[in-house]
């Protein structure tokens, strides 16, 4: 049997009357009956591989979710309770000491000329990052400061009613922690 | 001495290719073919011919791997089957067409297993599993019980599982039965006939013959088998054969 009818054949490329004959030449022909069926095999064999290119970006998502899993999550809030944002529990990260926010306390009311920000140390060499953002959850203001205490700027007005701020910190060995959000109001 | 990756280089080859098969309308055949094929500018060929192989590397080293035992003999297969695409200026190649040779995969599969074939073949010579012409005690053994099987299923069959030993009237009523069963066997379908093949003759197991029919599961093969034990079993009582001792 030539390669070209057999491959007709195994691509079921021949009439029906003609695969009948290729078929009763198989029941007849061990040669060529083994010789088919080594090829299905060859060719089931092929199809269950699966193409490096598809295997390897499984490879990589497979690492990237195990180092997901195995490396300290950092600085997600994600899965913090609503109650544990809306009073401004601190989370914390791979046992970083916690930032505690001192004032303005939850729903203290402040003299928008005279806004103050605190909250305690996490430890030597922190930066911290403090953000002040609108009733509807735009950033107002925000500073960078190796300080603990922030004043509002001048620049920055405050209107009378609802605002947020919160604050986030990186130690110097790359490990962070950051609060929830807590409210506060200016007259 | 063997070949070698960079003999197999030398003959314009990639071994390894570090991109997908190219993307083309299933079972068409590949667009550097019409070039190795017809371009006078010898470059282009060449160049044509290494992205067919390049694209075509990995199932060439599936088919070579599927023939030959160990690595040295798989990157030789592989090697000799490169050699042997591009001798005589393509000759085998020339034989593909779109139409009618399936797809230019399946071909190339069939083409390179041959190849493969003839390479161990001209090798190591014809191995005794290759060679249909010499049953062993085993095999007879084997078909004795079969026969059983297909014509009087619960029967003892003890006296045809003995050695070669059996006496010569036993040996000749088995070729009679077997003349029969042949004689059944031929007006079934062509289908079934192969099928019977596949399972008596080849030894093959029911997910083997699944795979080469295309049969969804091996069972699928044992119900048309029985259905097929059945036919025969009526037939042969018909022309007087009610078990395994005519």
């Amino acid at each position: 049997m030539t390669p070209e009818r057999l491959a007709a054949f195994l691509d079921h490329q021949l009439s029906p009357a003609a695969e009948e004959e290729v078929v009763a030449h198989f029941a007849e022909c061990a040669a060529c009956r083994q010789e088919m069926t080594a090829m299905r095999q060859l060719l089931k064999g092929r199809e269950k591989r699966i193409p490096w290119y598809i295997v390897t970006p499984m490879l990589v998502a497979l690492a990237a979710s195990i180092a997901f899993l195995m490396v300290p999550r950092v600085g997600r809030v994600d899965s913090e309770s609503p109650s544990s944002i809306r009073s401004g529990a601190i989370t914390s990260t791979d046992q970083v000491q916690p930032i505690t926010m001192v004032s303005p306390t939850d729903d203290a009311m402040l003299d928008a000329r005279h806004a103050m920000f605190a909250w305690r140390s996490i430890g030597a060499h922190a930066t911290y990052l403090l953000t002040v953002q609108d009733s509807t959850g735009s950033a107002l203001w925000s500073s960078t400061t190796e300080d603990t205490i922030v004043t509002l700027p001048d620049s920055v007005r405050l209107t009378a009613g609802a605002y947020y701020w919160s604050v986030a910190a990186r130690l110097a060995d790359a490990r962070s922690a950051k609060t929830g959000v807590r409210r506060f109001l200016a007259r | 001495m063997s070949r070698t990756f960079q003999d197999a280089g030398a003959l314009g080859a990639t071994i390894v290719t570090a991109a997908p098969m190219e993307e083309r309308p299933k079972g068409s055949p590949p667009s550097q073919l019409g070039v190795v094929l017809t371009s006078d500018d010898a470059e282009a060929r060449d160049a044509a011919w290494r992205s067919l192989i390049a694209d075509h590397s990995r199932l060439l080293m599936h088919v070579a791997r599927s023939v030959a035992a160990e690595h040295d003999g798989t990157m030789d297969a592989y090697a000799f089957v490169l050699e042997q695409l591009r001798s005589d200026d393509f000759r085998v190649l020339r034989h593909f067409s779109s139409v009618g040779t399936g797809t230019f995969t399946t071909w190339l599969t069939v083409v390179a297993r041959r190849m493969c074939v003839d390479f161990y073949r001209s090798r190591y010579g014809r191995s005794r599993a290759q060679d249909n012409n010499r049953p062993s005690a085993e095999a007879r053994r084997d078909a004795r019980r079969r026969l059983a099987d297909l014509t009087a299923a619960g029967v003892d069959i003890t006296p045809l599982l003995r050695s070669d030993d059996s006496d010569p009237e036993e040996k000749l009523r088995e070729a009679e039965l077997l003349t029969i069963l042949q004689s059944v066997m031929v007006d079934l379908k062509p289908s079934d006939r192969l099928l019977l093949k596949l399972r008596f003759e080849d030894g093959l197991t029911a997910q083997e013959i699944a795979t080469a029919l295309e049969w969804p599961t091996q069972f699928h093969v044992f119900r048309r088998l029985n259905a097929l034990y059945d036919t025969l079993r009526q037939r042969l009582r018909s022309r007087g054969v009610e078990n395994h001792l005519p």
